[in-house]
């Protein structure tokens, strides 16, 4: 009698100790905000150069449609270089005056000479070129869905060949943790937290020799 | 009775004034250490297209950057400079326009803004971006981002949301000041050496025998021209710059070589103390061939003639394919006069269509005409083709001659026009409306004969014919007995007899 008395209960505390495990886990994971979704890193080469000082951000390519999708992405990846590394970063300024000298329209994506040949003039040893493959921001009654997605590609100032390039596509519900709380309701926000997440996955992979890294 | 020292005496009033001077000095010590100069630049506006502007975002960024404590350049010193440098962009500025900025308005840091999004409609949304640039040396020392979305402050029964753009525009702005770093980086009095200079060539395609000239502006202020050396390498040539003082650049012009190809140009520059570098400045194309242009007319064929009916497809078609700069079409009639011409500094089209209208709006009349276009490819060689063909709208003449002969009325339809003639139908009818007799074919002349009771009865005709380029025409004769027997004869396609309704293309 007593032994049964004592049995039911402790049944009963495993199964509720297990299935608030799994609740606690589950919390634990949605709290994150992440589904292990990372950027896509395609490496082409052994190691980063160790000594890069100096990069410049080439005018990204708008393939999404979205008005200015390029510049907006643009100005985000620049402004979160600046803000991580501690290397000098080409005025867009300059870039833009090269293109004009090289007669090259801001859309237009540079060959391998003329890569080297803007690096040289910028005296910059690493590139940086991108292009946004998707851009969108649904307004709805139940809110705002903005979607990005867009291809970072880094080549070598001086031999013009490409070292790595990243891929990364996200939405706004992406960092939703719990009800509202999380959501990412402008495709600006999310371009900014999409950059900061490529230049993180880059200091892992150790690809970007910054000071700060 | 004691004295009061002077301290106990002011000391109510010295506590106060200590604490009041204190206060001043926590208040000041909180600003900048010596008033830095600060410019801040048009902000952009990527919301409203290419170069828009946004004069709010950029008057919040002025006014509270002012109340942090910078000396805020004047807003119109800031325009004047803009329009002195042809500076026609906002969002952006090269390093040589930073430090003539440094050196004309006696900035410290300028800020760079960009107003990433902007929407009004709900929930409203703000977006910028900005870039601090050292002036010193026009490095970017620091940038930040920051949006906001009234979807992102949701609070408790709506409290304290922002209730407009312009509520977000104070957060967002409020925001950026918080993130900009409160001690600004000291910089280095000297420029970087990179990009200190502005090479050009030009033109970027030549003829033969040319000359093709290469500028070098050097940017940096402190550059003593004495000292400077400048020479231009060509294929194993060098070529010396000369200063140009009214360019305020150095100059290296020579006459490229016959052969036509790619030629590489790089530029030795000697700075004298501060050093000397080598630069690849690009290359130029020397291209004596002019284009090979034919001409290739599609309309209608007639004996290994093009024909213009309705309308005539010009292609123009080089042999070797390259970048045209300007080009010239005209049409020209027989004696030599242009009818109808048109020109462009573009591409070649890939085709043109002439509907067969003059300059003045008048339809060309029928006749040889020929199509001549020249191209000019971007060295200046020119090329030109001309090609033949002829308008032809003229309507397929159908003659048709009645004899009446033993109560049988003969119609002779005949055709001796130049267009073969592709196809034709006749038929009679009498008062009633029923066909009498209805024949037709490819070849005339023809013969019909219907059979009639008396003078007075009514034959309708109706003819109908078309010549080989598709020109139409269609004949009603209400009464065809009305015509007076051989000799009078009906003309489809001109006149015509009396009743008739004539129409092309029907």
């Amino acid at each position: 009698m007593v032994q049964r008395g004592v049995a039911g209960p402790l049944i009963f505390r495993r199964r509720f100790a297990i299935i608030m495990g799994v609740v606690f886990l589950w919390g634990a994971f949605a709290l994150t905000g992440c589904g292990g979704k990372k950027p896509y890193v395609q490496e082409f080469c052994e190691r980063a150069p160790a000594d890069c000082q100096s990069v410049a951000v080439l005018p990204f390519v708008n393939r999404s449609g979205y008005n200015q999708g390029s510049k907006i992405v643009y100005r985000l990846f620049l402004v979160e270089l600046v803000q991580h590394c501690d290397w000098r970063v080409a005025l867009e300024g300059d870039v833009y005056k090269i293109y004009r000298q090289m007669r090259l329209k801001p859309w237009d994506v540079p060959d391998i000479e003329q890569l080297r040949l803007i690096a040289l003039r910028l005296g910059v040893e690493t590139l940086i070129v991108g292009e946004v493959l998707e851009m969108d921001e649904k307004v709805t009654q139940s809110g705002v869905s903005p979607a990005l997605s867009f291809q970072v590609r880094v080549y070598d100032g001086k031999s013009g060949l490409l070292q790595w390039s990243s891929l990364y596509r996200r939405e706004g519900g992406d960092y939703q943790k719990m009800m509202h709380f999380g959501m990412v309701n402008t495709v600006s926000e999310l371009g900014k937290k999409m950059v900061r997440e490529i230049l993180g996955v880059w200091k892992e992979k150790g690809l970007l020799a910054c000071a700060g890294s | 009775m004691r004295q009061p020292s002077a301290f106990s005496l002011r000391s109510p009033k010295t506590k106060a004034a200590r604490i009041l001077l204190l206060l001043l000095l926590m208040l000041l010590g909180s600003e900048p250490a010596s008033a830095l100069q600060m410019a801040v630049m048009p902000v952009e506006d990527l919301s409203m297209g290419d170069n828009g502007l946004n004069p709010s975002m950029t008057g919040r960024l002025r006014e509270a950057l002012s109340r942090k404590g910078y000396v805020v350049v004047d807003e119109k010193r800031i325009i004047d400079f803009m329009a002195k440098n042809r500076i026609r962009w906002v969002g952006r500025l090269d390093a040589h326009n930073v430090l003539r900025l440094r050196q004309e308005l006696d900035v410290d840091y300028l800020l760079l803004g960009s107003v990433n999004q902007l929407r009004e409609k709900e929930p409203p949304a703000l977006g910028i971006s900005l870039l601090l640039i050292r002036a010193s040396d026009a490095k970017t020392i620091w940038g930040g981002s920051v949006q906001l979305c009234r979807a992102d402050v949701r609070k408790f029964l709506g409290l304290a949301e922002p209730g407009n753009l312009s509520e977000i525009e104070d957060i967002v702005v409020g925001r950026a000041m918080e993130i900009l770093p409160r001690n600004l980086p000291e910089g280095s009095e000297l420029p970087t050496e990179n990009l200190s200079e502005e090479i050009q060539l030009i033109p970027e395609v030549v003829k033969p025998g040319e000359i093709m000239r290469c500028r070098i502006r050097l940017l940096e202020s402190n550059a003593k021209q004495a000292e400077v050396s400048i020479s231009v390498v060509i294929d194993g040539q060098i070529v010396n710059a000369v200063y140009l003082p009214e360019d305020q650049c150095y100059e290296a012009a020579w006459p490229v070589a016959v052969m036509d190809g790619r030629y590489p140009v790089a530029v030795s520059i000697n700075r004298g103390q501060l050093g000397s570098k080598n630069v690849f400045a690009g290359s130029f194309l020397v291209d004596g061939q002019p284009p090979e242009l034919f001409l290739s007319l599609r309309g209608e064929e007639l004996e290994g003639e093009v024909i213009l009916r309705r309308q005539l497809t010009i292609s123009p078609v080089l042999q070797e394919p390259e970048p045209i700069v300007s080009w010239e079409i005209a049409i020209l009639d027989a004696t030599g006069q242009i009818v109808k011409s048109e020109n462009g500094r573009s591409n070649l089209p890939d085709r043109f269509s002439w509907w067969g209208q003059r300059q003045d709006g008048i339809m060309a009349e029928d006749g040889l005409y020929a199509v001549q276009m020249k191209v000019w490819d971007r060295a200046g060689n020119n090329a030109s083709a001309s090609e033949n063909f002829r308008v032809l709208r003229k309507l397929p003449e159908l003659t048709i001659v009645t004899e009446k002969k033993e109560g049988e009325l003969q119609v002779d339809l005949a055709y001796d026009g130049k267009v073969p003639l592709a196809y034709w139908r006749v038929e009679l009818r009498n008062g009633a409306g029923s066909i009498l007799r209805e024949t037709s074919g490819e070849k005339l002349p023809a013969r019909l004969t219907v059979p009639f009771s008396s003078e007075s009865d009514k034959i309708s005709c109706r003819v109908y014919g078309q010549d080989v380029l598709g020109n139409k025409v269609r004949q009603v004769i209400d009464n065809i007995m009305a015509l007076k027997s051989r000799g009078d004869k009906a003309e489809v396609g001109e006149s015509g007899a009396k009743g008739s309704g004539w129409s092309v293309d029907f």
